[in-house]
């Protein structure tokens, strides 16, 4: 269970959410500027909110209280942003190799050949990133994000620059190896209510707060009221 | 010979140290400046970048101010040694250093600045400590913006004159480095051997220059 209370102040903008999350694929959904990235990036560490706490599997993690503010280092959090992140001097299997180098050689290499395997980059291991389509890339990020062993895996949006329909298909592809193969549990940032649909836990953002959360088909009559007012079309209504 | 040979030796000799301290000295507070947020960063900076615009001259008084026998730091070693560094070749590398640690900080910090701070935090988030990251991400993503810098601080060490002048002196078999040197014989009435010498220093500095650029092409 990964339990969170964070608030933070900015100029013109204020994010106060308190949340839990437990197993499978949990997804922050909301429109773009309401606060689901810097919630991610606070609970990776790499932003501290002004107050608040954060706990993993009962450990503290952060606790303005307490002064408790343990470095991103050791979280045990994996992170992949939005932008594509590979080192561009390591290839892939150096990326992944990286985040797997606290390991033991024999544990290394071997969390090296699954990691290839099911993420479907064994042929593409030698090459830099450079040469990598945008999914490649974001399947070989997520895969070295994984490697490191975390308790929890935060996607922001890592399938963004795809078109819809491959990203659709890729975010159930990611999460399924991630979580149903590597029994890590995710928590998935997306403003594309198509995305939600799938998954087993909702968080619905809107400036700064948590309005629902809940299971996402239950939530589908708040997803439509949402939708309705961008008169584009709505998976929840089937209007146009 | 010898006349030609001793200050091309030694010009090379006070250039290749005066890089190899102001790369270590630029790399090390380029990092410290690119990396941590404290106040006086700026002024830190502008003091280091100073005598990039000084004239060497006034730049060599101060060092005379510094590290001459009666000078802040000058009379400390003095008294402990008995020796000072004003007119030998340490003290031509001094003054070579100090007008090169400028460049070298300068491009140093600025290839920092330009690796994305993106890899750098997930190199955190995957477990990897500051140190661990400086020298797997950081260092060789910037490596090629530092060694550009090391390039032009080389060839400015090489060319220093006043600063030189004003620390070292130029004193025939021990501080006379080429730039001096042209200077004595030109102003002595040699001026072929100032011409010949000019030419070396000019070739050398040519071919230089061309093969680090072409080693730079060939490792991009």
């Amino acid at each position: 269970m990964l339990e969170a209370k964070l608030v933070r102040t900015f100029k013109n903008f204020s994010l106060d959410v308190d949340f839990k999350v437990g197993k499978g694929v949990n997804i922050f959904f909301g429109f773009s500027g309401c606060g689901k990235t810097i919630t991610l990036r606070m609970l990776a560490g790499l932003d501290r909110p002004d107050s608040g706490q954060i706990k993993t599997g009962g450990k503290t993690i952060f606790d303005s209280a307490q002064k408790i503010d343990v470095r991103p280092q050791h979280r045990r959090i994996g992170y992949v942003p939005q932008q594509p992140s590979l080192f561009p001097h390591m290839s892939v299997e150096r990326n992944i190799r990286y985040a797997a180098d606290a390991l033991s050689p024999e544990e290394r290499k071997e969390t090296l050949e699954h990691l290839l395997e099911i993420f479907r980059l064994k042929e593409l291991r030698s090459r830099f990133p450079h040469q990598l389509s945008g999914g490649q890339k974001q399947r070989a990020a997520v895969a070295r994000a994984v490697a490191s062993k975390p308790a929890y895996l935060l996607l922001d949006e890592p399938f963004s620059s795809l078109d819809s329909l491959i990203r659709r298909k890729m975010c159930r592809c990611i999460t399924h190896s991630v979580y149903e193969k590597l029994g890590i549990p995710i928590i998935m940032v997306t403003h594309d209510a198509t995305e939600t649909l799938d998954f087993d836990q909702l968080f619905v953002f809107s400036n700064g707060r948590i309005v629902k959360s809940g299971p996402p088909k239950e939530l589908k009559p708040l997803l439509a009221e949402m939708l309705g007012p961008l008169r584009f079309d709505n998976p929840f209504t089937g209007e146009k | 010979m010898g006349a030609i040979s001793f200050p091309l030796i030694l010009s090379l000799k006070v250039a290749l140290c005066a890089t190899f301290l102001a790369a270590l000295f630029g790399i090390a507070v380029g990092y410290f400046i690119y990396a941590r947020h404290f106040a006086g960063k700026e002024i830190l900076d502008t003091l280091i970048t100073v005598p990039l615009v000084l004239p060497p001259t006034v730049t060599g008084l101060y060092l005379m101010y510094v590290f001459g026998r009666n000078g802040l730091i000058g009379s400390f070693i003095y008294d402990l040694t008995g020796m000072s560094i004003m007119f030998s070749w340490q003290a031509a590398v001094l003054a070579s250093f100090v007008v090169a640690v400028p460049i070298t900080f300068k491009t140093t910090r600025t290839a920092f600045e330009a690796v994305d701070k993106n890899l750098i935090e997930i190199s955190y988030v995957l477990g990897k400590s500051e140190s661990k990251t400086f020298f797997t991400i950081i260092f060789p993503l910037a490596w090629k913006g530092i060694a550009s810098g090391l390039v032009l601080a080389f060839a400015r060490a090489l060319g220093e004159f006043g600063a030189t002048l004003m620390l070292a002196g130029n004193i025939e078999g021990k501080t006379n480095t080429v730039p001096l040197t042209i200077y004595s014989l030109a102003t002595s009435g040699k001026e072929y051997e100032a011409h010949i010498l000019a030419l070396i220093f000019t070739v050398f500095s040519f071919v230089f220059l061309y093969t680090v650029k072409k080693l730079g092409h060939r490792h991009a």
